[in-house]
């Protein structure tokens, strides 16, 4: 179901691309008796920064799922007797996915080519609780870190709306061990100019649907790469 | 301002809410939690008694050319020098229980005391699980004290006074322990290390009625060894339905 927003959010975002990208081709027809002239003039941009920040925010995927239940890590779910005694006079409150987190710089090499770094956080949250009192007696949330370099292609790119893929490798950490992990934007749109949107669909630590707002600056007006 | 600062806040809500989900559910409180997993270890250890304690008097019976009918009767006896060896088979289980008693050539009517071995799986071997005393001059009580391991990790050891009959109106036999107690333990024998143990002895008769215990009351004391806690529960019995009392 939350995955569904993300594909109609998605859907939408495409939509205002495809307004967007319709605009920026200037069709002109020049008839005479023998022969007809189409020029099509595509507008370039002239808005070209060199370095962006996204905050984003994602939705549950298997990656996160695998870091939080504690990575290559397989807990002993097996409790002796004396350990249920222990526990036998508390409960657990739900275990809840609370988002994976994430904040990143890219360094925009090419039009085509940007790569830069992301960090993302995901957690999730469960409390052992007195049965009697209900106080809070254990906190049972999982962590998740990454830090990961980033390569990001941009494979349709207008001033104001951008399409990508992007790959990234690096390390997860769920503060008990640390291990390689990557992660993959499969598709991607930004829209906006110096301050955008984003939407994007792919797999691992950020989730497998993100949405965000970033922040393109050093705009060097006329370059051209 | 304030309509920029409204629209943040909803969208970070709108984005927690897209992207939070429940992952596990949570467990209800349950203040009975403890009784019943001390009365489960306890209810255990009287069944392994109690599976152990038929067949003695399935035997003192057949002794006595007393038969208890197809329902109770376990298959191929054979007899050598006073060492019976038997099976018996609950349905659904893939192995037959064999016991070996040795009656020493005496009835327990007549004061004999026998000794109890079992296998539990036809490549295990027969070990010992307890000595039995019978009362001279009846023919259907006897002392038994056990070693049950039942095939699970925890040590029980048990003493108990039994009595039983055939009730001819239900067509049932009824067991009573008139008077019961033991212990319960993690460890693999009685000179390990144990990190926790439970006592328990009955205050009232155990009275079992087709194989289940059908009434009685017993004391359930748990201690941690680990920890220096303890724990006191009583169990009652009535109508198979079980109560705890603190």
């Amino acid at each position: 179901m939350k995955c569904c927003r993300f594909v109609i959010a998605l859907l939408v975002a495409l939509f205002v691309v495809q307004g967007t990208v319709a605009q920026k081709r200037t069709k002109t027809v020049v008839q005479t008796d023998s022969t007809m002239v189409i020029t099509t003039v595509r507008v370039v941009p002239n808005f070209a920064p060199k370095h962006d920040f996204r905050i984003g925010v994602g939705s549950l995927s298997l990656t996160t799922l695998f870091a939080l239940d504690g990575g290559w890590n397989i807990d002993d779910y097996y409790y002796d007797f004396r350990q249920d005694m222990e526990r036998a006079d508390t409960y657990l409150t739900p275990r809840t996915f609370v988002g994976n987190y994430s904040l990143s710089y890219t360094y925009h090499d090419r039009r085509w080519l940007q790569y830069g770094g992301t960090v993302t956080f995901g957690a999730s949250t469960r409390w052992r609780k007195d049965a009697v009192t209900g106080q809070k007696i254990e906190n049972l949330s999982r962590y998740a870190l990454a830090v990961m370099p980033s390569v990001r292609f941009v494979w349709f790119y207008r001033e104001k709306v951008q399409l990508y893929s992007s790959i990234s490798l690096g390390l997860v950490t769920d503060f008990d061990e640390a291990y390689v992990w990557g992660d993959m934007t499969l598709v991607g749109c930004s829209f906006g100019r110096k301050v955008f949107g984003f939407v994007e669909l792919g797999g691992g630590m950020a989730g497998s649907a993100r949405i965000g707002l970033g922040y393109r600056f050093d705009a060097c007006r006329n370059s051209k790469k | 301002m304030r309509k920029y600062i409204s629209i943040l806040v909803v969208a970070l809500v709108a984005l927690f809410t897209a992207t939070s989900c429940q992952l596990e559910s949570g467990t209800e409180p349950n203040p009975n939690k403890a009784n019943q997993l001390l009365w489960r270890r306890v209810e255990t250890a009287l069944n392994g008694q109690y599976e152990h304690a038929q067949m003695v008097a399935w035997l003192n019976d057949y002794m006595q050319g007393v038969d208890w009918g197809e329902t109770y009767k376990p298959i191929d006896v054979s007899e050598n020098e006073g060492v019976y060896t038997f099976s018996y088979s609950m349905s659904g289980d893939y192995y037959a229980t064999t016991y070996r008693i040795n009656t020493g050539g005496k009835r327990l009517n007549e004061g004999g005391e026998w000794v109890v071995y079992v296998k539990y799986g036809a490549y295990m071997e027969f070990a010992k699980i307890g000595v039995v005393k019978g009362v001279v001059g009846e023919n259907t009580k006897f002392s038994i004290e056990c070693e049950v391991s039942h095939q699970t990790p925890h040590y029980n050891a048990l003493q108990s006074e039994v009595e039983y009959w055939f009730n001819a109106t239900e067509e049932l036999y009824e067991f009573t322990y008139t008077t019961c107690k033991g212990i319960s333990t993690d460890a693999e024998n009685a000179t390990d290390s144990m990190e926790y143990i439970i006592e328990f002895e009955a205050t009232e008769p155990l009275v079992y009625t087709d194989k289940t215990l059908w009434s009685g009351k017993i004391d359930i004391l748990y201690k941690d060894n680990m920890a220096g806690t303890e724990r006191n529960v009583t169990a009652e019995i009535e109508r198979r339905f079980v109560t705890f009392y603190n």
